[in-house]
């Protein structure tokens, strides 16, 4: 239908076309027609009047003959003359050729040019010799001239029957050319009209076609603004579900903690850390859940203050150490010595995402080590990376990495817990912060993470976030008023403070809280957000309208963590808030903030400096991690290892690094490990190369080459290099030879280790 | 070349001096052409009469063209038409030409001044005798300028010229 109609729309525009160039041409043709007769009208005119001035030249001779006797005898004579002039115009020139080439007369002509060259001679004879002209001479020439009339009015006749016949003909030409020419304009019309019908048509169907468009992308639009709409209802469900599961879990992670102090059987204390555990990862899932909401939702509130950048890493540090002091994995953390000892910035935005990178690398390492560097960058900015030796993550995958909901692989996931949503939330709070994050890795080798933010160095301002008391310090003994109207809350809380050395008071609503107030000093409220009677909005507000003396430090309790809600708290007159739930580490953070306010100046005490790094800062900080191995380092040369000195077998370089940056038990834990591990790995790759496994054979090399060379042991490396290059294709027995360099080169980077006393077993 | 402009026109000047200071002579030969009508200079009350000697004497010029009434390129000679109208003092717009036959057209004055048509005396070195369509032929340049070639000028190229009256 629609191609046939297209077929037809093209036809009737050819159509056209050529009716329409036909219409010119012969319109053309009609006005070179109308040039021609014009040229050839005025030629027939010309012969007509020729013809006829030659008839009328005869007569005017004839009436001269007669009066001849009377008159000048030299008028006749003149006359003569004129009409002998007449028969030039038929001898030559556009007349002569008309009357040739038509055939017109032309023996009349002839005849008649005869007659007039006959009388000639009797006419000049004539001249001035009246007396010649006798009345029998006269007669004669009257007679010729007659005769000659005769012959002159024939042509007359004949010249313009013949003109006539070519104008009727010329005539007949046009008019059938204007018959053609009306006939076209008349087939152009009707195209014509047939290709307006054709246009009117599409172009309604083309109206009908934008109006249905424009239907569908109505349809489209409310689809999408359904879809967004569900979406929004979807996060705010998640939103609402989570904070409705976050104040029960409240209570399970408090008696958990509380519980795991009591004293019980063994099996009871398993239980309870198993209960734990699973609490806490639980609260982990949804403080995820709840930060990507928020991030999704654009609501996330940067919370800028100055603090203590060194003392807030210490204390970050302090905690991972503790969690790696086993044979297998070491921490460590290394400050640059420019960094700023004061900055402004989110100090809990920054915590969390170095603690999820940190957890990361912890979650991802079962040995070797894991190294926080922070250093500083141009403009105030501070790189922070966490390097670890764990298990890497492949090329393809680590693009999805920032992605929510995905983890590495499946495999992975089910080794180990988590939402997936960590990296994406790092990302998007890093952003936020305004600087941005990477990472690079290598399958087998290890991780490293690193993100970089503004953080400008500020003059010393009060710290907050960070304490001068420490996690060893106990607090001093402070009046807390706990208003809460949660009978197990209550218990909570005051379980918890208790614990910290605090003397608790407890009131069951905001009416209670001002009552006891008025009636006793307190030295800090923790506040209840919900409660019967009068809420803690309410009390705060009431309280510092009445409050006389000091400022009391109120503190929010509460599961509400959306930036309004703090907004709201702070608006009431609180001075802080703490999560829900909380554990006893989170009370004792958020106090010893005000307590530092009365510690005031007071030297830190010395296990302060012990948790911060014991190694000098004073080399460029990039000599200081372990270098990740560069892929695929090409053997030096193919020689034996028979006669290789010891910087030969060590890398100098990475040996002074490794030196520099880590402690001499570590140093001698990783050697040890790699020579262990080393052992293992020759027993595999025999075994693969006996079974002709030689793909894994190369991998296996590639690993030993990598693991090798950030060690420092350049002769293994490059041994592995080789060996890694050569597996595919080299004869076994080849293979074999390698295999047995490996083993001497074992003992040669022993010895090695040994002298250079990084070994000393 | 634009010397010869220069000398074109003084020549012309000087000519056109002495024409109007000298009287004009009278015709000693059979009169061949007699203008009337607006001049200035006559010889026979007040019409100017001339004969062939002093048509001669006016300033020639050669035409070599085609006509309609000649085979192939014919070459007249005769007095240059503005010539003429300077010898009679001509001051009007447009010259009735009349024939020995009585044909008659009319000719703008204009047509002498712009383009040199010449009154021909003589084709191919012989005398126009009244049967070669004499003693004068008003001939335009046709070849040199083609787009004379039309009907209307084709009209006022009148032979057997007996008589000019200046309108």
């Amino acid at each position: 239908m629609k191609s046939s109609d297209s077929l037809r729309f093209k036809l009737t525009s050819c159509a056209a076309v050529v009716f329409f160039l036909s219409a010119i041409i012969v319109g053309g043709i009609i006005y070179y027609r109308h040039q021609l007769e014009m040229v050839a009208n005025k030629l027939m005119e010309d012969v007509v009047w020729v013809t006829y001035q030659f008839d009328r030249e005869v007569r005017e001779l004839r009436m001269a003959l007669i009066d001849a006797s009377v008159t000048d005898l030299d008028a006749m004579l003149l006359r003569y003359e004129i009409l002998y002039s007449r028969t030039h115009l038929f001898r030559r020139g556009q007349v002569a050729e008309f009357v040739n080439t038509y055939d017109v007369a032309s023996d009349e002509l002839r005849e008649a040019i005869a007659l007039v060259e006959a009388l000639d001679s009797q006419f000049l004879a004539l001249a001035g010799r009246q007396d010649l002209l006798t009345t029998t001479l006269r007669a004669g020439l009257a007679e010729q001239l007659v005769t000659l009339q005769q012959l002159t009015e024939t042509i007359l006749l004949e010249c313009n029957a013949q003109v006539a016949s070519m104008k009727v003909d010329e005539r007949e030409t046009l008019l059938l050319l204007y018959a053609a020419v009306l006939v076209l304009i008349l087939l152009i019309m009707s195209t014509g009209s047939v290709l307006v019908m054709a246009l009117i048509k599409e172009s309604r169907e083309r109206a009908d076609k934008a109006n249905m468009l424009k239907a569908q992308s109505r349809e489209l639009a409310q689809a999408v603004a359904n879809a967004e709409a569900a979406s929004q209802a979807k996060s705010e469900f998640m939103a609402v579900m989570s904070h409705e599961i976050r104040t029960p879990l409240n209570g399970v992670v408090g008696v958990a903690d509380l519980l795991s102090d009591e004293s019980m059987s063994q099996q009871g204390h398993q239980y309870v850390q198993v209960l734990k555990e699973s609490a806490s990862g639980l609260q982990a899932v949804i403080n995820d859940i709840l930060d990507y909401t928020k991030l999704e939702a654009g609501s996330l509130d940067l919370d800028r203050r100055p603090f203590d950048l060194k003392a807030f890493l210490d204390q970050l540090c302090a905690g991972y150490r503790l969690r790696s002091e086993n044979d297998d994995l070491r921490f460590h953390c290394q400050l640059d010595s420019r960094l700023p000892d004061h900055v402004e910035g989110d100090v809990n935005r920054l915590r969390q995402v170095l603690m999820n990178l940190l957890n990361n690398a912890f979650k991802f390492t079962t040995e070797g080590i894991i190294v926080l560097k922070v250093a500083a960058e141009a403009e105030g900015g501070v790189k922070f990376t966490v390097s670890d030796t764990g298990c890497g993550i492949d090329a393809s995958q680590q693009h999805r990495l920032f992605e929510p909901f995905s983890q590495v692989d499946t495999s992975i996931a089910r080794r180990h817990e988590g939402t997936g949503l960590g990296l994406a939330i790092c990302q998007r709070l890093v952003t936020a912060m305004g600087g941005n994050i990477g990472m690079e890795s290598q399958l087998g080798l290890g991780s490293r993470f690193w993100f970089e933010i503004p953080l400008p160095g500020v003059e010393h301002e009060v710290s907050e976030g960070v304490s001068k008391i420490t996690n060893g310090d106990r607090l001093p003994p402070w009046r807390v008023l706990v208003v809460e109207d949660n009978p197990i809350n209550q218990t909570l809380a005051r379980a918890m403070l208790e614990q910290l050395g605090q003397l608790v008071i407890v009131a069951g609503n905001g009416q209670e809280a001002l009552e006891t107030l008025n009636a006793e000093r307190c030295d800090v409220v923790l506040m209840d957000m919900q409660m019967p009677v009068l809420d803690g909005l309410e009390t705060t507000r009431r309280w510092r309208a009445q409050e006389s003396q000091g400022h009391l430090p109120i503190i929010a309790m509460t599961a509400n963590v959306m930036p309004e809600d703090r907004e709201c708290c702070f608006e009431a007159g609180m001075d802080d808030i703490i999560c829900k739930p909380f554990k006893r580490e989170d009370l004792r953070r958020i106090l010893t903030q005000y307590m530092d306010e009365f510690v005031g100046d007071a030297t830190p005490s010395g296990s302060d400096r012990s948790l911060s790094d014991p190694m000098p800062l004073d080399t460029p900080h990039d000599k200081r991690v372990v270098r990740l191995p560069e892929p695929g380092i090409a053997p030096k040369s193919n020689s034996t290892a028979v006669s290789l000195s010891t910087s030969d077998v060590l890398d100098p370089e990475i040996v002074a690094e490794l030196q520099e940056s880590l402690d001499r038990e570590v140093i001698e834990g990783l050697f040890s490990t790699y020579l262990t591990r080393l052992g293992a790995r020759q027993a595999n790759m025999q075994v693969m190369l006996e079974q002709g496994d030689r793909d894994s054979l190369r991998q296996a090399a590639h690993s030993l080459k990598g693991a090798s060379s950030s060690l420092g042991c350049a002769a293994m490396a490059r041994a592995a290099s080789s060996l890694e290059q050569l597996a595919l294709h080299d004869d076994v027995s080849s293979l074999q030879r390698r295999m047995a360099e490996l083993e001497t080169l074992k003992t040669l980077t022993r010895d090695s280790l040994k002298s250079a006393r990084l070994l000393t077993s | 070349m634009k010397r010869h402009i220069m000398l074109g026109i003084l020549v012309g000047w000087v000519a056109s001096f002495n024409v109007a200071a000298q009287e004009l002579a009278s015709p000693s030969g059979p009169v061949i052409l007699s203008v009337s009508g607006k001049i200035t200079h006559f010889n026979m009350g007040n019409e100017a009469h001339f004969d062939r000697e002093m048509l001669l004497a006016l300033e020639q010029r050669k035409t070599l063209t085609h006509t309609p009434w000649h085979d192939g390129q014919v070459r007249f000679e005769g007095p240059l038409g503005r010539s003429l109208l300077e010898a009679v003092g001509a001051s009007g717009t447009s010259m009735r030409v009349v024939a020995l036959d009585d044909y008659a057209a009319t000719v703008p004055v204009a047509d002498f001044l712009d383009h040199n048509v010449i009154l021909a005396m003589s084709q191919d070195g012989k005398p126009l005798k009244v049967r070669d369509h004499g003693p004068l032929f008003i001939i335009y340049p046709f070849d040199e300028e083609p787009g004379l070639l039309n009907e209307e000028t084709l009209t006022r190229s009148v032979w057997q010229v007996k008589a000019i009256e200046i309108r």
